[in-house]
């Protein structure tokens, strides 16, 4: 065994290149492999980030009967304090209450259905970054009543400016129509335009009067500072409160769920692709080295190696290679991805589209795949010893006799 | 003459050698086909199964309705116009459609929802309508009863079971008082929630009365057969049909989808340009070893008188001809492969599937059999092995006779 491991480590010095080439192919796939799973994280991440601390926040608050009916009664009663307990729990960063009225906007142009949603602006703006989000005006303004913050979508729908005035139409918790005027405040863009059509903000205050409510909110919003928390914080909000209706951002949004899951089982089937071609590059390589030593493999048997020694010297060949190029490969996909994930691939320039009218960026920031990292090497070094199988194979078919007529 | 008898000798002279250069192209070939046409095919599908959800292709409307989008800037149907789009040869199907927001009410409870006037027998043909029906049934055919399709969400809400009535109450063209009421035939189900607790369905000419809109729409919707030449036909239907219509695709009304896909795309772009690099380096490797193992014959040919360029010329003859065979059998051979994964496409399972199957979407990953695919791949592959085959080249012009021959 010792002297197979001894001859194989000689073998591979004695013909650098041939190694170097080996080695480098290894270090290859596995920079290509880990690289391209840190591009799918990188991009999963960036979506979850959006949908996550732009639109839904980690975890929402609702009465049971709240998102089915979308009457105002069913609301959460002293909405304060339990907005004050939420925020004392473990690793929640910010809570922010809304009250929310489905309606409609009427100017004198035109009229639209809308989602009210009556916020405390501070916490919104730490929830869902509202005040991050305005391209127009200055948004809330303290001791002014009846301002409004609406989408840069639905304001070009219904010809609306910044202090246009608009009406707004909703029932109030014992289903009278209620309508008042509201000035516009700001105009807001995000990256998803069916919300920018649909969502407009009044002060909590405000929407609480017209609507007859008191300490009270439809909705809870919860953003953790971790995204790992969240099966810890909703099971904790599930004990506190067995009698609301406690949802993540995967129920909450099933679209991203589903975009997110699409892909990652896509990236599953490129990367086994990959694997492919690594694997075929190896086993080439191999195959023209047993060529290449078609006369010494031919002396060793006709000296009286035996074939198993033979076959078990190429694979132990290959083992060794792998073992020394995967090192490589590791430190290089580590520095390339650390470096590209702090300064963004800009895949406009790749893909030749012009995303930045909608307040995209196009910039991807390719993470570490920590969580994946097992597996790419696991499938590497699998794929380094298929591939050396079929030169080891054919190493045993050669004839010494021909072998060594040269 | 002789040198091309030399090459094609030489080839002949050790097969297993031959055939495992040209083993690195077949495979080089036959895997980048497969994953461009598995990334074209998965984008087709998504967004095959995006617009089938609801806004089609592309849109018609009167110029200036997709920023106001009100009844009062609805067209007038144009039979002409409807002819010129329904003719042309890109266009799969059209269907007609009015749209609008109305007041939903049963008893005490009222919702806000969105009218759909639609040609019950037309619009399967783009959004599937008639298969999203979860309980009850589809309209006839040119219905003209007061029947509404509801989706189920808003069903829910409304606490109305098919068979039941509801009230619309709404503002009509030009301001007109609309009101009406309308036996729930059916429930239809989407899976996204933001169309399930919203949408109802009326049959076309139901709704134009129910708007005072009679023979107005909002909106022609088209399906083609390919999304490849959206904007080509989305122009020439443009020049064909005048300035007082705009005409949209997908991309300019669903902004946000078009940039997950820009996102995909960019990433497929750089997973592409690293299996190219894995191939070439695959290529490369086998070349290199080919050339470590010719050393000694190389030398001794030099040796015995034979010019370099002759020999150069020899080899490139050899490299060619392995990459061209390579090459074409790669082709050949990832047809079936690819017309197996068109037809059998991969599918997925588990939750993922369950995800889809609530969108009503396939749960598959089917491959493109466009044809410029194997070509193109075929010509990036080519190119790659003949740019490689100048290291033997080089290897020869650099050769030394003295250490080559040493053993």
């Amino acid at each position: 065994m010792n002297m197979m491991i001894s001859m194989a480590w000689r073998n591979i010095w004695r013909n650098k290149v041939r190694s170097v080439v080996i080695m480098i192919s290894i270090a290859l796939g596995l920079v290509a492999g880990l690289f391209i799973m840190g591009l799918y994280e990188g991009v999963l991440n960036d979506r979850l980030n959006t949908v996550i601390r732009q639109e839904v926040a980690h975890l929402q608050v609702h009465h049971p009967r709240f998102q089915r009916d979308y009457e105002a009664v069913f609301c959460l009663d002293s909405a304060s304090r339990l907005v004050e307990r939420i925020r004392s729990l473990e690793n929640v960063q910010a809570v922010s209450a809304r009250t929310v009225a489905p309606g409609m906007l009427a100017t004198s142009t035109g009229s639209a259905g809308v989602q009210i949603l009556g916020v405390v602006p501070v916490d919104e703006d730490a929830v869902s970054g509202l005040k991050q989000k305005l391209i127009e005006g200055e948004g809330f303004k303290a001791n002014r009543h009846n301002q409004v913050v609406i989408g840069r979508k639905l304001a070009d729908k219904v010809n609306l400016r910044l202090n246009s005035k608009l009406v707004l139409t909703f029932t109030d918790i014992e289903n009278n129509l209620v309508s008042a005027a509201f000035r516009v405040a700001g105009v807001y863009q995000s990256t998803n335009a069916p919300l920018e059509e649909r969502l407009v903000y009044l002060h909590a205050v405000d929407l609480n009067r017209l609507m007859q409510m008191e300490d009270a909110c439809h909705e809870i919003a919860v953003l953790l500072n971790r995204d790992e928390a969240m099966t810890t914080a909703e099971q904790q909000l599930n004990r506190l409160y067995p009698n609301l209706l406690i949802e993540n951002w995967q129920q909450l949004s099933p679209e991203t769920k589903l975009m997110i899951e699409t892909t990652d089982t896509y990236s599953i089937i490129f990367i086994v692709i990959i694997m492919l071609a690594l694997m075929f590059g190896i086993i080439n390589t191999m195959l023209m080295a047993v060529l290449e030593r078609t006369r010494e493999i031919g002396m060793l048997v006709a000296l009286g190696m035996n074939k198993l020694r033979l076959f078990m010297l190429v694979l132990w060949e290959t083992v060794i290679l792998t073992l020394t190029g995967a090192p490589f490969g590791l430190l290089l996909s580590w520095l390339l991805i650390t470096h590209l994930g702090n300064s963004g691939i800009d895949i406009s320039s790749i893909s030749g589209a012009a995303m930045s009218g909608f307040g995209f960026s196009s910039l991807i920031f390719p993470r570490f795949p920590w969580s994946s990292l097992p597996l790419v090497l696991y499938i590497v070094c699998i794929t380094a010893l298929l591939a050396s199988l079929v030169p080891s194979f054919k190493a045993l078919r050669l004839i010494p006799v021909e072998a060594m007529r040269q | 003459m002789w040198l091309l008898k030399l090459a094609w000798k030489n080839l002949w002279r050790n097969r297993s050698r031959t055939l495992v250069t040209q083993s690195a192209i077949f495979f080089a070939v036959l895997l980048s086909v497969t994953t461009s046409s598995l990334q074209d095919g998965v984008f087709d599908h998504f967004v095959r199964n995006m617009v089938s959800y609801y806004s089609g292709y592309i849109q018609v409307h009167r110029a200036g309705y997709w920023e106001q989008q009100t009844l009062d800037n609805a067209a007038v149907r144009n039979k002409t116009v409807e002819s010129v789009i329904a003719n042309h040869p890109d266009v799969n199907a059209l269907a007609s459609r009015i749209e609008s927001y109305a007041l939903a009410s049963v008893d005490e409870i009222t919702k806000g929802c969105v009218v759909i006037g639609v040609e019950p027998d037309a619009e399967p043909q783009i959004t599937q309508l008639n298969q999203r029906v979860a309980s009850g049934r589809y309209f006839e055919y040119n219905d003209q009863r007061s029947v509404a399709l509801l989706s189920e969400g808003l069903a829910k809400r409304l606490q109305l079971p098919v068979g039941d009535t509801v009230i619309l109450i709404s503002q009509g063209y030009h301001g007109a008082m609309a009101a009406g009421k309308y036996r729930v035939i059916g429930l239809v189900r989407f899976g996204s929630p933001e169309l399930n607790d919203q949408l109802l369905y009326l049959p076309l000419p139901v709704a134009q009365t129910f708007f005072s809109a009679e023979n107005l729409v909002t909106s022609y919707v088209l399906s083609l057969a390919t999304d490849k030449n959206l904007e080509r036909t989305a122009a020439s239907i443009h020049r064909s049909i005048g300035k007082k219509y705009e005409v949209m695709t997908w991309k300019e009304m669903m902004p946000e989808v078009d940039q997950h896909i820009q996102t995909d795309k960019g990433t497929m772009y750089i997973i592409s340009g690293i299996l190219y690099l894995l191939i070439g380096f695959g290529i490369f490797g086998t070349l290199l070893m080919l050339m470590a193992e010719r050393k000694y014959e190389l030398g001794m040919l030099v040796a015995i008188g034979m010019k370099k360029q002759k020999l150069m010329v020899v080899l490139l003859v050899e490299s060619v001809l392995n990459v061209v065979v390579g090459c074409v059998a790669g082709m050949l051979a990832s047809v079936p492969l690819v017309w197996y994964l068109h037809v059998y496409p991969i599918r997925f399972s588990g939750e993922l599937a369950e995800a889809y199957q609530r969108f009503g979407f396939e749960p598959v990953f089917p491959a493109s059999t466009d044809g410029w695919l194997f070509i193109v791949q075929g010509i990036v592959v080519l190119a790659m092995g003949f740019l490689l085959s100048l290291y033997p080249l080089l290897k020869v012009w650099r050769l030394d006779v003295v250490t080559a021959m040493r053993k």
